[in-house]
């Protein structure tokens, strides 16, 4: 059965880690690059100086590095692909062809078939994803220490564990697909709805639930923006002493610093007029907890869809 | 060594048509005592006919003495058909001319005595399958 | 032990019976034609006995064994689906490598020897072959397993009849060979005749006729007579019957000679009883003014 998995499906197997290679080699000459460029001298910087206040330095890193960032948004089709090409046609493949009625009245029953074809593909599938989360993620760490960002939506989904886990629901979703539709084209579209779909639900609506945001209140410092680097930010709002909504402009020409030359001074303007700003954000410290919440939740849904497909082809396929 | 056809058409069971052949072969003297018929495999895989047919027909012609099937070696012809005594065919072929004046005077045409002397032919020979 | 025996065996999509009340056993050492029209059930009881399917009612056990619950027993049962499925890709060799693989006993030697001889070359690409090639590679496949039983679902169905008479050819060769039992699904009932002796008839999801063809034929007769209902002693059943308003034509099953002079008794050719069949008069309606279906030659 090994034999017959991989003399099968060589070609794809074939493409799909020579196209993780190319990417591979990208990732470690531009990361090389990046890498290097950063500890040169901003990564010093923002050690002592902290994120936003390193102008010069930042703006010469993005100005070399930012088309890179532009790059991400793509690699966020890889999973997709996988389950596209890799898994949609396992089964569906297999039955649109007919040949399923040769493979299965051989000496080998369905189960053992199934599970060599699941096992090869999520195996191929979970040790390219793993190489290629762990490549990016080493890859963009320049990014977002550069710019703190690693929580938000969109640079989240890019590193960390996620990757790994979006691979697996991917496959793991265009092999139901392909089993239970028996078709590859009908498979591959609901693959891609389906995977599209719930990366935009959970991403945009589910996420931000997974652990209660985390409300700051504190007195502003006109002049002196606070950043939460590494955080996912939702809102950062100024109130004023009648719990009316204003913008930081109208903090720092209520109490302007040219007028109130001290800290101490500023600090009093500000606490008399009642200004307080409001900040809602997932610390960042919590990334690692996120990203472990959404990986577990797609890879546990790929658990499910692939017991779906091992029921489908036993009982349902009979 | 004799090649047989079938024809599907002939209304007579493959079996007996191979039974024929064979008959009419030694009838011609294109097999002789001695000469070896074809294997059942060969038979089945050229005309594509269950071998069952084919055993049928062997165990029929060894059942009339005319073959005899040796293991390990073939089924070999070891009898013949003997043919009429001489003058036999004159004499029939009198009658038979006789016998037809008589249809034809009777106004039977042609197709008509045909299938006359096939049909009678037929009962005789089913008669003499059920004795 | 029956090669393949059915009890009551049936199977429904929905609330549509593919096939029902299905009870039929099939002797070892045979080669068995399974007719019927499309539709009627042959795939499906195909299907049942190599485990592609499960019944809905009924059991069904091959060579002695349930499919299903014993799969080992399909390493004894060589299969060949309708269209001759391979894996387009893979070369002649592939194919047999896949076998090998995938089966126990394997004698890849005679497989090769057997395409060999055919002129099938090993190296060439399934989608390259031709159909009666497909159809051979199939064949080798599932008789390179040494099986106690072959079932083929219309094997020959779109092949050209030069393919198709080499098809039967290496068929009839390997039963020669090795005695094995063969279940063959056709339409062609020509084909059928030359190499069946037993004959399974399915007609709308049922069994109609389950025996060696011999008997078959000896238990059929063509009676044509003046016009009158098929009625008597030696008449068992009425298969098919159609009148003029002078003559009446019937396909009946005997049970003893035909009492009534009238009726001119002719036998029946494996075909025009499967047609009749095919056609069979539904029992209890009235008997239909149809033009002759067969003129007999001779008086």
């Amino acid at each position: 059965m090994t034999w017959l998995t991989y003399r099968q499906h060589r070609q794809q197997a074939l493409f799909g880690a020579s196209a993780v290679a190319l990417i591979a080699v990208f990732l470690l000459v531009t990361g090389l690059h990046m890498s290097s460029a950063f500890h040169a001298g901003l990564s010093r910087c923002l050690a002592v100086r902290g994120h936003g206040n390193c102008g010069d330095l930042e703006g010469a890193f993005e100005s070399r590095f930012g088309t890179l960032r532009q790059l991400v948004p793509f690699f966020m089709g890889l999973p997709l692909l996988a389950g596209l090409f890799w898994g949609a046609p396992l089964v569906a493949r297999e039955l649109e062809q007919g040949t399923h009625r040769l493979v299965w009245t051989q000496g080998i029953g369905r189960l053992r078939w199934l599970s060599a074809k699941l096992v090869a593909l999520v195996g191929l599938t979970l040790a390219l994803a793993v190489a290629y989360a762990a490549l990016i993620t080493w890859w963009i760490g320049p990014l977002n220490n550069s710019t703190g960002d690693r929580f938000q939506p969109g640079v989240f989904d890019q590193q960390g564990v996620v990757p790994v886990a979006y691979a697996l629901f991917a496959v793991a979703l265009g092999i139901a697909a392909g089993t239970v539709l028996g078709r590859t084209m009908p498979a591959m579209a609901v693959t891609l709805v389906g995977f599209v779909g719930l990366r935009l639900i959970v991403a945009g609506l589910v996420r931000r639930h997974f652990v209660s945001a985390v409300t700051m209140k504190y007195v502003p410092v006109p002049g002196a923006d606070v950043t939460h680097p590494g955080a996912w930010v939702f809102s950062q709002r100024t109130y004023n002493g009648f719990g009316r909504l204003v913008s930081p402009f109208d903090v720092a020409s209520t109490c302007p610093p040219n007028t109130h030359p001290t800290t101490a001074a500023l600090d009093r303007c500000v606490r008399a007029h009642g200004f307080l700003n409001v900040d809602v954000i997932e610390p960042a410290h919590r990334f690692w907890l996120f990203q472990g919440i959404e990986g577990g939740l797609y890879a546990g849904l790929a658990v499910a869809l692939l017991a779906l497909t091992v029921w489908w082809v036993r009982r349902r396929l009979a | 060594m004799i090649e047989f056809y079938l024809d599907g058409k002939a209304g007579v069971a493959p079996y007996l048509q191979l039974v024929q052949q064979v008959k009419q072969a030694v009838r011609v003297g294109l097999l002789k005592p001695g000469d070896q018929l074809p294997t059942v495999r060969e038979v089945v895989a050229g005309l594509a006919i269950n071998p069952n047919t084919v055993l049928k027909a062997y165990r029929e012609l060894e059942h009339a003495r005319l073959v005899k099937g040796r293991p390990g070696q073939g089924t070999f012809i070891v009898g013949t058909i003997p043919g009429p005594p001489p003058g036999t065919y004159a004499r029939l072929r009198r009658g038979l001319r006789r016998w037809l004046d008589d249809a034809q005077a009777a106004g039977l045409d042609e197709e008509s005595i045909a299938a006359f002397v096939a049909s009678t032919l037929r009962d005789a020979l089913e008669g003499e399958e059920v004795a | 032990m029956s090669a393949i025996d059915a009890e009551n065996l049936g199977r429904r999509y929905g609330s549509h019976w593919a096939l029902r009340g299905c009870s039929l056993q099939i002797p070892t050492g045979r080669v068995v034609g399974l007719v019927g029209p499309n539709g009627a059930g042959k795939t499906t009881l195909l299907h049942l006995a190599v485990g592609l399917l499960d019944p809905s009612e009924g059991r069904i056990a091959t060579l002695g064994s349930d499919p299903r619950r014993h799969r080992e027993v399909l390493e004894r049962v060589g299969f060949v689906a309708q269209d001759t499925p391979l894996y387009p890709t893979f070369t002649v060799a592939d194919t047999l490598t896949l076998g090998r693989r995938l089966n126990r006993n394997w004698d890849d030697v005679a497989a090769r020897e057997r395409l060999g001889a055919l002129d099938i070359p090993l190296g060439r690409r399934v989608a390259n072959l031709s159909g009666g090639q497909r159809a051979q590679v199939s064949l080798a496949l599932a008789l390179a397993k040494r099986p106690q039983l072959l079932l083929l679902d219309e094997p020959v169905a779109s092949l050209d009849p030069l393919a198709r008479r080499e098809f039967l050819q290496s068929l009839m060769d390997a039963v020669a060979e090795s005695g094995i039992t063969v279940v063959l699904s056709s339409h062609l009932i020509a084909d059928l005749e030359r190499t069946c002796d037993f004959l399974v008839l399915l007609r709308q999801a049922e069994v109609r006729l389950a025996d060696d063809i011999e008997t078959i034929l000896a238990r059929h007769r063509l009676l044509i007579g003046p016009r009158r209902h098929g009625t008597g002693s030696g008449i068992a059943r009425i298969v098919r019957e159609s009148h003029t308003d002078k003559q009446s034509t019937l396909v009946v099953e005997v049970d003893g000679p035909i009492a009534d002079p009238a009726w001119s008794v002719n036998e029946i050719d494996l075909e025009e009883l499967v047609l009749a069949y095919l056609g069979e008069t539904v029992r209890g309606s009235a008997p239909a003014v149809v033009p002759l279906q067969r003129v007999e030659a001779g008086v």
